[in-house]
């Protein structure tokens, strides 16, 4: 985690968020043990179909939203700054043995640790500290998604930080 | 359900803010609106069928008039057969002189197609009704 700054005013966002979403003593990986390492956050939807591909349910975190039109300081070094992450939690009936048929149930999961991430006073304290604060989840329905006889479940978790004193020039 | 406090005192504050928030709702949803037909395109890029690369190229969002101000824009897909890829058509042999897949030009059954513009608004539907609720508490907060 960095302080969100005029050098990394695109990248530091979502590094920070990625930062508290990838740690698994926050969000738990349902089908891996905490020994077990598998790649499930990614920037984008990852070709299902690559041999790399390690399964639902994964998490995709996309690159950021910004938005500089805010009011600046009278020197024009601070600027108010808005920025909009959108988290995806993508689950799949679709899998062997007990992993068969779990695909709401795996995405409930996931979205409910997110949320108990996003919303915890510890961690708004730590991303308020690097410049990121108010930000207040917003999750859409579950959009179900027939491929073939495969269901995939679909929600979106979009988290705006508003109105953060930012300094923009260096 | 979009949930948001505001604080007015004094009917001049009230008038101001009555006064504003038309402004400012214009604002910020006509830039949800764009940044929504940008993902729209993408994903519809994304999605859609590719042998020569011609469909996807021909996918672009467009304002809907020529104009300075414009805040209203469409997702415009120029190749001829993107429709016949999106509706599908009766299964028939074509004339296809220019495919990567097909590599000698000459008569071929063709009975497949690939929807890509109904699928792409599906997915990017639920994004656009979380940044309708965000970019509407925006514009009431500020």
């Amino acid at each position: 985690m960095a302080k969100v700054d005029n050098t990394n005013l695109i990248s530091e966002p979502r590094n920070n968020v990625v930062s508290l979403i990838s740690d698994s003593s926050n969000v738990v990986d349902p089908i891996t043990t905490s020994a077990e390492y598998r790649k499930w956050i990614y920037s984008r939807d990852p070709s299902i179909k690559n041999t790399a591909f390690t399964g639902y349910p994964f998490i995709v975190i996309a690159p950021v939203r910004i938005d500089t039109s805010g009011s600046a300081s009278l020197d024009g070094s601070k600027r108010f700054v808005d920025w909009t992450i959108d988290i995806e939690v993508v689950s799949s009936d679709y899998g062997y043995g007990e992993a068969a048929g779990q695909g709401l149930s795996h995405n409930d999961a996931v979205t409910n640790d997110i949320l108990q991430t996003l919303l915890d006073v510890d961690n708004r304290a730590t991303l308020r500290s690097q410049g990121m604060a108010f930000g207040k989840p917003v999750v859409s329905d579950v959009l179900i998604e027939s491929l073939k006889q495969e269901k995939v479940y679909r929600r979106i978790i979009t988290v705006p930080f508003d109105g953060n004193w930012t300094k923009t020039t260096g | 359900m979009v949930g948001q406090r505001i604080k007015i005192s004094g009917l001049k504050e009230a008038h101001n803010f009555l006064i504003n928030v038309p402004k400012k709702l214009d604002k910020y949803l006509s830039k949800t609106n764009n940044d929504f037909m940008e993902d729209l395109k993408n994903e519809a890029i994304a999605m859609a069928p590719e042998d020569t690369g011609e469909l996807k190229a021909s996918i672009v969002k467009e304002p809907v008039r020529k104009g300075k101000n414009v805040k209203i824009w469409k997702v415009v897909v120029n190749a001829p057969h993107g429709i016949y890829q999106e509706e599908g058509f009766t299964p028939h042999y074509a004339w296809i002189i220019n495919s990567s897949k097909m590599k000698t030009p000459g008569r071929y059954w063709v009975e497949k197609w690939t929807p890509f513009m109904k699928p792409a608004f599906k997915k990017v539907e639920a994004k656009y009704l979380n940044m309708l609720k965000v970019s509407t508490k925006r514009a009431l907060a500020n």
